[in-house]
């Protein structure tokens, strides 16, 4: 038996779907909102032909921007969600299972308690704040978790949920303190936190893409993790070394991405549960497709929240679990005999 | 060659192992045997670096384990873990493959020689007409013999196992064992093995290790190290040696039963726990 292709085939089938469906989102979420764009306006702006100067400033100060903030913090839950599911080996892991989310509420929600926005900072306090809060959350976790060399998943698991519950308290109390910007935090806690233009694209850009690239590059190694630390020691893998880099990894790409966009549940948990089911747990593919993935549903959440109730913008954290847990169950049922039963 | 010199290991303050000293050669296969809990995982783990040593050192091929880059000590030693829960969602080429680990770069990017090196695995483990199969729904002993296939793609000198034959019924621990001899022989691998079944080990192994309470008790052939005066201490049972009758190799049989038996007083026993549960109630 020679080399297997038995898998090529598929891979590029699957990935050329995965794109055409990211391709799908992008141009509907540049298109719908407030005011539909028609499609042949959308490309003639592009073209640099004749378009109405309004169509043309819509698309290029908002609605592309707006896309492409959408579509990072996507590929951050996404690629997070898989990195983290496999890096614990436990199906209920997400991006913000160590405690990104809540590190990261309780610095935008103290920002916004503090009337923070007001200060040298301007609108950028709360992005700030956010991502202080869940850096600083992150390095407690894994400080607490440590158990002399090693930092073994469950553990770490644990320290995660009591610091997360620790923070959450902590943003509730702030929040009661603070009834002026009750509305405010209820939205951003709920991924309504989306800034506009496109300098947070910018800014979160670089964390982003280095957390993506670091994980994209460990697919092999969560491989050789999923059969537990001793045997990924003794095939050769520097167990710690490996586990704190994507641990470092997949928290920057995901406190970039919910410090300019809130807290968006439900997209880092799903998304590589859908690739699972649908392609198979190898994490050289998993991470691609769940970053694909997390992009493109993210981006079709975010066209439904500006729809659905325009003008008024719902958080898209509300229409990933609205929208996503139905599908989610719809497709466990079909499959979970296949994938989920253990022998 | 893995050589072992005075080792000393513990969890925390805990001693397991005192001045274990022992080598492997090449194309030799060696039994590790010893009562339940007499720290034999506990060897496999020290060798394959999992443990800190707390005194002594591990050779693998002349060099100090210490020294060696994780790659470099998975290209000379592989280890055959019992089975687990083995992720079910992995088919049986793909996890021999992740034997060639240390030869791959952090992408895993792998080339033809390490497709051949998987090749040959499940040729020499009988595993080849599994390849696609996903190894959460093979037998037990099936995985053991894919965990054989991976540790071989590691293409190491040296071969650990842990109570490789313990799910495995007896036809299938003889033709495991059979597999262990004949790639120790035609590979010149240096294979330690922890066993538990002591008459098997005396069929198959070359030499015998055998701890006892963390301490190495005797090493030597079958013939040497099987015998009343050195086993019935070790396994607190009045064992007794014959010579097997085809072979003649030594068999060892265990105790029968006792002849008398105390009476354990079980009305007594339920009687107590009615009245606990009554009080618990009350």
């Amino acid at each position: 038996m020679s080399r297997p292709n038995f898998l090529m085939k598929r891979s590029l089938q699957i990935y050329l779907t995965s794109f055409g469906i990211l391709t799908v989102t992008i141009v509907l979420s540049v298109v719908v909102g407030a005011v539909f764009i028609p499609l042949d306006e959308m490309f003639s702006v592009f073209l640099d032909t004749s378009t109405t100067e309004a169509f043309s400033a819509i698309l290029l100060k908002v609605r592309i921007p707006h896309m492409v903030l959408i579509l990072l913090t996507g590929s951050a839950l996404g690629g997070s969600g898989a990195a983290y599911q496999g890096l614990f080996r436990n199906p209920l892991a997400d991006p913000y299972l160590i405690g990104v989310a809540s590190g990261a509420s309780l610095g935008a929600v103290f920002a916004m308690s503090t009337q923070l926005p007001n200060s040298a900072l301007g609108f950028y306090a709360i992005p700030v704040a956010a991502f202080i809060g869940s850096v600083v959350t992150v390095f407690l976790v894994y400080s607490l978790a440590r158990v002399g060399k090693t930092v073994p998943a469950t553990t770490m698991i644990l320290a995660g949920v009591a610091v997360s519950s620790f923070a959450t308290s902590l943003t509730s109390f702030l929040m009661l303190r603070s009834s002026g910007e009750l509305h405010r935090a209820v939205s951003w806690l709920m991924g309504g936190g989306t800034m506009g233009g496109w300098d947070p694209v910018l800014a979160s850009l670089p964390y982003i893409l280095i957390g993506l690239g670091v994980l994209l590059a460990s697919g092999h190694a969560l491989n050789v993790l999923q059969f537990g630390d001793e045997q990924a020691h003794n095939l050769g893998l520097h167990v710690e070394r490996t586990k704190l880099l994507l641990i470092l990894s997949a928290s920057l790409a995901t406190a970039a991405a919910v410090s300019f966009s809130g807290v968006i549940g439900f997209v880092g948990l799903i998304v590589p549960h859908v690739v699972r089911i649908l392609w198979g747990a190898d994490y050289r593919h998993m991470i691609p497709l769940s970053i694909l993935g997390g992009a493109s549903m993210l981006l079709a959440a975010d066209a439904l929240a500006r729809t659905v109730l325009a003008p008024q913008v719902l958080p898209v954290g509300i229409i990933t679990a609205l929208a996503g847990a139905p599908f989610f169950l719809w497709l466990l049922r079909g499959v979970r005999n296949q994938v989920f039963a253990q022998p | 060659m893995l050589e072992i010199n005075s080792l000393s290991v513990g969890y925390n303050d805990r001693i397991i192992l005192n001045d274990i000293s022992l080598s492997v050669h090449p194309g030799e296969v060696v039994a590790l045997i010893g009562p339940n809990g007499t720290g034999k995982s506990t060897l496999v783990r020290a060798i394959s670096g999992v443990l800190p040593l707390q005194g002594g050192n591990i050779r693998l091929c002349g060099r100090n384990i210490k020294s060696l880059t994780a790659d470099a000590r998975a290209r000379s030693l592989a280890v055959v873990p019992q089975i687990q829960s083995l992720p079910a969602s992995f088919n049986v080429y793909q996890t021999i493959l992740l034997g060639r680990t240390p030869y791959l770069g952090w992408l895993g990017q792998a080339g033809v020689r390490d497709h051949d090196a998987v090749c040959q695995a499940m040729l020499q483990t009988k595993t080849d007409h599994l390849a696609e199969r996903s190894i959460g729904e093979l037998s037990g002993g099936e995985q053991q013999r894919v965990l054989v296939a991976r540790a071989l793609a590691q293409a190491t000198p040296i071969l650990v196992m842990d109570e490789p034959t313990n799910h495995l019924d007896v036809s299938h621990q003889t033709a495991f064992l059979n597999m262990i001899r004949q790639l120790a022989v035609q590979c010149q691998l240096a294979v330690l093995v922890a066993l538990h079944d002591l008459n098997l080990t005396s069929l198959y192994a070359d030499r015998v290790v055998v701890l006892s309470d963390g301490y190495l008790k005797a090493v030597g052939t079958p013939e040497q190290v099987f015998s009343e005066e050195i086993l019935s201490p070790i396994y607190g049972n009045q064992l007794r040696v014959i010579t097997h009758p085809e072979y003649g190799t030594p068999l060892v049989l265990p105790a029968g039963p006792e002849q008398e038996y105390a009476p354990c007083g079980r009305g007594y026993r339920i009687e107590t726990s009615v009245e606990t549960r009554v009080h618990a109630y009350a």
